[in-house]
């Protein structure tokens, strides 16, 4: 049996609907985003859009429409999944202040029977909010009639005789609900009209209909009263019809690519946005005239090109020229519409981008700067949209300015100037010196502080009260203060030979010699002994905590490793914490994050125990251990962007931040960090200065958050991508869209500059108009890109012929031959035929910039995947699955091909297995046969899967995705009796990931070495069509019936929205079959176990059974529940 | 026509929305999210939707017959009386748009 967690890394990102209404308050305006099986609901404020909530739905959203019924005050959504649950949602703020999503009404609208529309799901409700309008199945149409009274709603089907409907609305100002629609028949497409009686269900009359309109029209906008009527909108042209009369236009700007979205601008609907499916901008105008009887009818329509924007998936205007662009090929963005034009002619600006990695098509896992840690490279996006993403769990630093300077020991950022809210000085403690650094603009200079000893180790330094300054040496506390004239002095001092470890705040110095604990009060030049107090061992680490006089005191010993925590004044012992182990503390800090008291200590082999502190009684509870690197740790708190949090300096240096009151751990891009602090200097605001070996980097960090996403743009679009360590390269086959010079004929002209036009080489064909396509205006070019690993320029770029399509990129080496390949297959498309009958395989090798061809091999058909496989190339063919040998000669030679496939569209190898995945006959399990040169079929899934994606976990079990949005693990049983028992796979999982995954790649994101306790193994990352990334890990029986358990009782806590069963959303679900979900646990709904609240903590807890570790049975504890699952939200 | 014609007086729900925004800095790339919503609270559904049922070609067939019951002798007086009674409700027309039509 095998058993599965599986846990999303990266949320879909791709925008798949948005509305603007009064959601949370009748005078709210918000902004509501759904991305796929989210809702994120915004504010607009004067400051831009502040985030509110996020919701999770236990179904991907189909349709997002608002209403509001008469009487009602503030607007409700309507949402629709694509499994056809139906759902009323409200936003209210709760009795607490906390919003809350209050699920007004809900059901299922699924018929057992009706063929789902081609077309997709439709969903209207009509102006006055009388009635819910949805097309689901060809040849129906059912109405959800809004009865406030009720508490059923009761849905009916009516019979529509139109059956190819391309968009419906409902009209504005009509006395029954009227439906308007395009439809197509064998003659054309049309558009109709149907009034609909709410009493009887049915169809009453036809009220007006325009036959033939524009072959592919497919938008109709509803104009709201008093106009009424529907504006269609076709390829070429846009027509106004209100059943009278019509006005059409065919605007030249609008030609070029077809109109996709819209939203209306004005609530009298003169003025619609169109976005288009390059990414183009319109406006259209419905110009007025008046009639004789004084009421207003449309003249004309005009058309404005405004600018250029993300591909639009949907839009919507906010408020004062302010318009969000939802997209699902790449960056959503909020634009600014304005008069005035910009240099570059545009009437659109950007002000803010959304980051999206959605589609991913492919990625690859490598450790870029071999720290032990994994990154992602993905192609994400697509046409002008398209990009590399690097991927990365952690926090980056941005490099601000580096000085040389070897063997730091400490540093502290000071200020100086008098009234001066920044940092202008940098103190640098070496052993046996200290150094002074002044901050002048940018500039940095050595100097002198006046009092200040130079010829000694500084072990703290800091601006405290009264406007002094306190510096401690192994000496004693000194404190310089400012004279008259404003220059610095020695002010006081304290003596106190063998200082080792010291904590300070604005008006107390705690320091310790040995055993013995010094409590010094900072006054106006004056320090005084307040306490002193002889501990059972020798100080190795000490920390204050906040509370001023009364703060709490961390203090860490030696020999018996324990903690204590002592209260001020009198240094009064309040309690005591022995760590198991022999390694001493070497680091101590309490700290308050999230409003949360905690005591952190690192050890000296890098590993770290956290506590939560109690601030009355100084009681240490929820004791933790991480391990965060091999060194000894230093810990040191920082602000940044308002919020404090921990940078833990070691060989793996880690940010340390509270999220959802959990402490989370995340990496930073630095090789070694052995000291830092906090600087925010003029030219630096809000900055880290940060010591390493040699160096000391001042930077910014990156706003806190998990998972680093760094882009580069390509503009168009990547297809695959391929890791080459020989040549410190990338290879990523791209495709761009060019234009065929409609004057020259024959030519074909790069619409953009993108990055295989700009690369600093290229090669290949030239571009020319293709034999056998037809002549078509856009003429795909395919190019393979060699870009640089460190700087991601595009050193070169190859070109294909004009209709070969590049569509597997791999990097090898190849028999005795000791260069690295890039392996590229090919296919070449005839328009004509339904499947590539040629195609070709191509080996480069990049070498000293050049890209040199080694090798050809024609081949008959499409080349869907190249694997690396024993030293030889492994090609999946059209139907076929062929192996190629690399001869002496430099020539790929077929060595030995399997027939039995539909499509074989991916390929997976371990060992000598191969595991293949069809277009529609799931998976199949190959080996090769290394003494006879053959393969042979050991097993296969004979289920009717449709293959998006595979993976082998190991040697036994594999994974596949399909395209109904689940996963599935086959395993293979060996031990069967008969042959016929062997070669079948059986489930051993399946499950609703509720996204299409287009790409598997074993690796994980974090170093498996250090933090993850979780016994997890054999990870798996799956890339979605939605820009998601998942991990899918093997769990351990007993672990996974545990959290299966602990999965059972969440689904009672945790109420879904939209009343959507848990167990409906997971279940295995295709058009053929629904079966319940099973070996699988899923990880989103696990963590959410962090974020409730204690009392459903507990509640969840309640009677669960956990393994005390020696086979015996106990009660779990919601601190026991809180480690493992922290632990598991740690592997990704 | 100028484009001014198209973007004058872009509607305005607060007009002080959006003016705090600063994009002196260049393009803003948003990363804040919003905390997620996790409802634990067993808030009833005022309204549950329900699917009719009734297979469409037999409640048509129903409609028909109840028609034709309501135009039959036996009931013509019956629902003469009624329809005498109640003015003001219109008389049920044959739907156009039947699939038998």
């Amino acid at each position: 049996m095998a058993y599965h967690y599986v846990v999303t890394a990266q949320k879909p990102t791709a925008v798949t609907a948005c509305i603007t209404g009064n959601f949370t308050s009748p005078t709210d305006l918000n902004l509501l985003v759904a991305k796929v099986s989210r809702l994120e609901m915004y504010l607009v404020t004067p400051e831009g859009l502040r985030p509110m909530k996020e919701v999770g739905l236990y179904g991907r959203v189909a349709k997002m429409k608002l209403f509001r019924p008469p009487y009602e005050k503030q607007d409700l959504v309507f949402i629709l999944t694509a499994r056809y649950n139906a759902m009323i949602l409200e936003w209210r703020t709760g009795a607490n202040g906390e919003l809350e999503v209050v699920t007004r009404a809900h059901g299922n609208v699924a018929d057992r029977i009706g063929k789902p529309s081609e077309n997709g799901i439709l969903a209207v409700i009509d102006p006055q909010a009388r009635v819910i309008g949805l097309r689901l199945y060809d040849g129906l149409f059912k109405i959800i009639p809004l009865d406030k009274d009720s508490t059923e709603l009761k849905a009916a089907s009516l019979r529509l005789d139109e059956l190819n409907v391309y968009d419906l609305e409902f009209l504005h100002g009509c006395s029954n609900p009227t439906l308007i629609l395009i439809h197509q028949d064998l003659n054309g497409r049309h558009i109709k009209t149907h009034e609909i009686n709410l009493r009887d269900k049915e169809f009453i009359k036809i009220p007006w209909k325009q036959d033939n309109v524009e072959t592919e029209a497919s938008v109709l906008i509803p104009v709201p009263s008093p106009l009424g009527g529907a504006i269609v909108i076709g390829q070429e042209s846009i027509v106004y019809h209100d059943g009278q009369s019509y006005v059409a236009v065919a605007p030249p700007q609008i030609k070029l690519t077809p109109i996709h979205c819209y939203c209306r601008v004005d609530g009298r609907g003169l003025r619609y946005l169109m976005g288009d499916i390059a990414g183009r901008l319109f406006m259209l105008l419905l110009e007025l005239q008046e009639k004789m009887d004084g009421t207003q009818t449309v003249k004309d329509l005009k058309v404005e090109f405004l600018g250029d924007i993300p591909i639009p998936e949907c839009m919507t205007y906010l408020d004062n020229g302010v318009v969000f662009i939802g997209s699902r090929l790449g960056d959503s963005a909020l634009v600014r519409l304005s008069a005035t034009r910009d240099e570059a002619s545009q009437y659109v600006q950007p002000m803010e981008t959304f980051t999206s990695l959605a589609p991913i098509l492919d990625m690859c896992v490598v450790d870029l700067e071999r720290q032990g840690q994994n990154q992602l490279i993905t192609c994400s996006g697509a046409f002008k949209m398209g990009s590399l993403r690097i991927i990365r769990n952690g926090i980056g630093i941005q490099e601000q300015a580096l000085i040389d300077l070897p063997g730091i020991k400490g540093m502290w950022a000071l200020t100086l100037a008098p009234d001066s809210n920044y940092h202008d000085t940098l103190v640098l403690a070496f052993v046996g010196q200290t150094r002074v650094l002044t901050l002048n603009g940018e500039e940095v200079e050595e100097t002198d502080i006046r009092g200040f000893v130079s010829d000694r180790q500084t072990f703290f330094t800091g601006n405290v009260c009264h406007d002094q300054l306190i510096q401690v040496t192994d000496e004693g506390v000194r404190l310089i203060a400012r004279g008259a004239d404003g220059s610095w002095a020695p002010a006081a001092s304290w003596a106190l030979s063998g200082v080792s470890v010291v904590a300070c705040s604005e008006t107390r110095v705690v320091a310790a010699a040995g055993p013995r604990l010094y409590l010094v009060a900072v006054g106006e030049r004056a320090l005084t002994l307040i306490a002193e107090v002889c501990m059972e061992e020798e100080v190795a680490c000490l920390d204050l905590g906040p509370g001023g006089d009364t703060a709490l005191l961390g203090v860490g010993l030696w020999n018996d490793i324990s903690l204590r925590v002592l209260r001020l004044p009198d240094l009064r012992p309040l309690h005591t914490e022995r760590l198991c182990g022999e390694i001493i503390p070497r680091s101590l800090l309490i700290c308050v994050l999230e409003g949360v008291c905690y005591l952190l200590c690192a050890l000296g082999d890098g590993s770290m125990f956290y506590f939560t502190m109690d601030q009355d009684t100084g009681v240490l509870t929820n004791k933790k251990k991480v391990t965060l690197g091999t060194q000894p740790t230093v810990l040191r708190s920082f602000r940044s962007l308002s919020t404090t949090n921990i940078f833990a300096c070691s060989d793996r240096p880690t940010v340390i931040f509270s999220s959802n009151h959990k402490l989370v751990f995340s990496n930073v891009n630095l090789k070694e960090v052995t000291h830092m602090c906090s600087l925010n200097a003029q030219a630096y605001p809000d900055s880290l200065a940060l010591a390493t070996v040699n160096t000391v980097t001042i930077g910014t960090i990156d706003e806190i958050q998990k998972l680093h996403i760094r882009t580069v743009h390509l503009g168009e679009s990547p297809r695959r991508i391929a890791y080459q360590e020989a040549s410190q390269t990338f290879g990523v086959v791209t495709m761009r869209v060019d234009k065929l010079d409609v004057s020259g004929g024959s030519s074909a002209l790069a619409v953009r500059s993108s990055a295989s036009t700009s690369a600093a080489s290229t090669s290949g064909a030239a571009p020319a108009s293709s034999k056998h396509a037809p002549p078509a205006a856009d003429l795909e070019v395919h190019n393979l890109l060699v870009i640089d690993q460190h700087t991601f320029e595009v050193l070169h770029a190859h070109q294909l012929q004009a209709s070969e399509f590049a569509m597997a990129l791999v990097s090898c080496r190849l028999a005795d031959d000791p260069n690295h390949y890039y392996a590229l297959g090919t296919a070449i498309i005839n328009p004509e035929e339904s499947e590539p009958k040629q195609g070709r395989i191509l080996l480069f090798h990049w070498s000293e910039g050049k890209l040199t061809p080694v090798a050809e091999k024609e081949i008959k058909g499409g080349c869907y995947t190249l694997v690396e496989f024993n030293g030889k190339l492994l090609a999946s063919i059209n139907s076929t699955v062929r192996l190629f040998e690399w001869t002496s000669e430099k020539e790929l030679r077929l060595e030995c091909s399997h027939f039995n496939n539909i499509v074989a569209l991916y390929l997976k190898v371990k060992g000598d297995f191969i595991l293949v995945g069809d277009l529609m006959r799931s998976l199949s399990l190959l080996q090769y046969k290394q003494m006879e040169g053959s393969f042979e079929e050991i097993a296969r899934d004979y289920s009717p899967n449709w293959m998006t994606a595979v993976e082998i976990l190991d040697d036994d079990t594999f994974l596949g995705a399909e395209n109904s949005f689940n996963l599935f693990v086959c395993q293979k049983d060996s031990a069967a009796t008969t042959d016929e028992e062997r070669q079948q796979m059986g489930y051993m999982g399946q499950f609703h990931i509720g996204d299409m995954v287009n790409v598997m790649r074993r690796g994980a994101l974090v170093a498996q070495l250090a933090d993850t306790a979780a016994p997890v193994a054999r990870p798996v990352l799956l890339a979605t069509v939605t820009g998601a990334i998942c991990l899918v890990v093997q769990l351990t029986q007993e672990l996974f019936d545990f959290l299966h358990q602990l999965e059972e009782r969440l689904t009672h806590s945790i109420k879904s929205v939209g009343k959507i069963p848990h167990s409906f959303w997971r279940s295995f679900n295709t058009d053929v079959k629904t079966e319940p979900a099973e070996g699988f646990i899923d990880g989103d709904l696990i963590e959410s176990f962090l974020d409730l609240s204690r009392e459903m903590q507990q509640e969840t807890v309640q009677g669960l059974q956990i393994d005390d570790g020696e086979g015996m049975k106990r009660d779990a504890t919601v601190e026991d529940l809180a480690k493992i699952v922290e632990d598991l939200t740690r592997i990704h | 026509m100028s484009v001014i014609e198209f973007l004058k007086d872009l509607p305005s729900y607060d007009e002080h929305n959006f003016t705090l925004f600063n994009t002196d800095h260049g393009i803003r790339n948003c990363s804040k999210r919003p905390s997620i919503y996790l409802p634990t609270k067993d808030i009833p559904s005022e309204q549950i939707i329900v699917t009719e049922k009734t297979n469409i070609l037999l409640r048509y067939l129903h409609q028909q017959w109840e028609k034709k019951n309501n135009t039959s002798p036996k009931k013509r007086d019956q629902s003469h009386i009624e329809q005498n009674g109640d003015d003001s409700r219109p008389r049920k027309r044959p739907c156009l748009t039947s699939p038998f039509h």
